[in-house]
């Protein structure tokens, strides 16, 4: 049966027998234990710590953009060269694009009422869209559509 | 006569350090409508669109002065409510039947900045649009459905792009009432508009702004919480094809992809003529 060696101090501890100050072990044990400057917030070599090489601590954290990934599109994570493809493309469709039509305001009340009466007078529950048009164009609503 | 909402957007072209008066978009004005004036009008939120940091300013010898007035900073790319919104804990600025407001940014000198308003009417001669509140919504809601639709703003600082709500997706049940507590947009712009024949025609709207999803998703559910009053559009899906989303961006245009968050709702909870036209003054929104 093999019998289990426990030390009474970890390697590099000052109570241990052998403890030799100039000992690697006894210097990674002071780096990680000896805080000259009072309580840490997070121990040594945490990765939040603000001693520990390689944290991100002042990466910032803006919306939509990955901050492991800050050269991706914001939102999209889009590498450049897709966002400049998206928005050569969207360009393009922008060109197309058309002002929203100006409609005149109207009583949505009256509307409704309106259209509950036609929809018991034609016996239907819903009007088709040949039947919903002739209902706006009788009703004085305008239905103009982009680029108008 | 009866309640309505209308959002109203304008833009500003290369205003620089200037305070600019903002171009109402095509068709709107910043002058507030006519209407009975024992009933309230209410300026529910307002939020602006800024390339480069600037100020918005609002001021009307109506409201508490002329010279700088409801005057905040813009920040650059968040399209933040900078006025009242829903986080506001419900106190709002009041507002006067035919006051014109004057509605000033600046910003960049090389850009189009863009703002809008969001404007409550308790009682619009001749206009009414259907709005609940969060009890009848609470009460009569059935299900949670979502509308996504793809629209493409235009360039100029005006309201484009108008698509159908049922444009991308016709899935809603037929002849049945939705409410729409908000909506999401995927890229940035200046406000997300919603016109329809059963809000009166007018426009209702909320910020453009990605990063605050979780603000603009239940909008209008939010705002009727906030001021304890029915802000919460409905329409009819028989009224699908005349209901619009659109979006008014600055210069840059852009392809919005547009979440509204709507819940269906029992039928006939929302009756005709029950949009809640207030029957008093109140000294804030009812």
């Amino acid at each position: 049966m093999t019998s289990i060696v426990e030390d009474d101090f970890p390697q590099g501890h000052p109570k241990r027998c052998d403890y030799d100050p100039s000992s690697p072990a006894a210097k990674e044990w002071a780096r990680v234990n000896i805080h000259p400057k009072g309580e840490r917030d997070y121990p040594v070599d945490h990765p939040k710590a603000v001693d520990t090489k390689g944290n991100q601590n002042a990466v910032a954290i803006v919306p939509g953009v990955d901050p492991n990934h800050p050269e991706l599109e914001a939102f999209t994570g889009r590498t450049p060269a897709q966002a400049a493809a998206a928005a050569a493309v969207l360009q393009q469709a922008a060109k197309a694009a058309k002002e929203t039509p100006v409609r005149k305001p109207i009583d949505a009340d009256r509307f409704q009422l309106a259209l509950k009466a036609k929809c018991v007078e034609l016996g239907v529950r819903e009007l088709s869209a040949d039947q919903y048009t002739n209902f706006l164009r009788e009703m004085g609503v305008d239905t103009p559509q982009a680029g108008e | 006569m009866g309640r309505a909402i209308e959002c109203v957007a304008g833009f500003a072209t290369n205003p620089g350090a200037t305070l600019t008066t903002l171009t109402a978009s095509t068709g709107q004005s910043f002058t507030i409508r006519g209407t009975d004036t024992t009933k309230g009008t209410w300026l529910l939120s307002a939020f602006a669109f800024n390339a480069t940091a600037g100020e918005l300013r609002i001021t009307s010898p109506r409201l508490h002065d002329q010279v700088q007035g409801i005057r905040n900073r813009v920040t650059a790319a968040s399209v933040f409510p900078l006025v009242g919104g829903p986080v506001n804990d419900g106190f709002t600025q009041r507002l006067y039947a035919q006051d014109n407001l004057t509605v000033q940014l600046s910003g960049g000198a090389g850009e189009l900045d863009c703002a809008a308003l969001l404007i409550a009417y308790e009682d619009l001669a001749g206009v009414s649009g259907r709005f609940i509140d969060q009890p009848t919504l609470v009460k009569n809601g059935l299900n949670v459905v979502t509308a996504e639709v793809t629209v493409v703003g235009v360039a100029t600082g005006n309201f484009g792009g108008g698509v159908a709500i049922n444009s991308s997706f016709d899935n809603l049940i037929a002849n049945t009432d939705y409410a729409i507590l908000g909506g999401m947009t995927d890229t940035r712009g200046c406000a997300v508009g919603v016109t329809g024949v059963d809000l009166g025609n007018l426009r209702v709207g909320f910020p453009c702004e990605p990063s605050i999803r979780f603000l603009t998703q239940n909008w209008f559910q939010a705002l009727s919480m906030a001021y304890t009053a029915p802000y919460i559009p409905v329409f009819n899906s028989a009224n699908k094809t005349q209901t619009i989303i659109d979006v008014e961006t600055n210069g840059a245009g852009g392809t919005y992809t547009i979440n509204l968050q709507l819940v269906q709702l029992a039928p006939g909870s929302v009756p005709t003529g029950a949009t809640g036209a207030a029957t008093a003054a109140a000294a804030q929104p009812a």
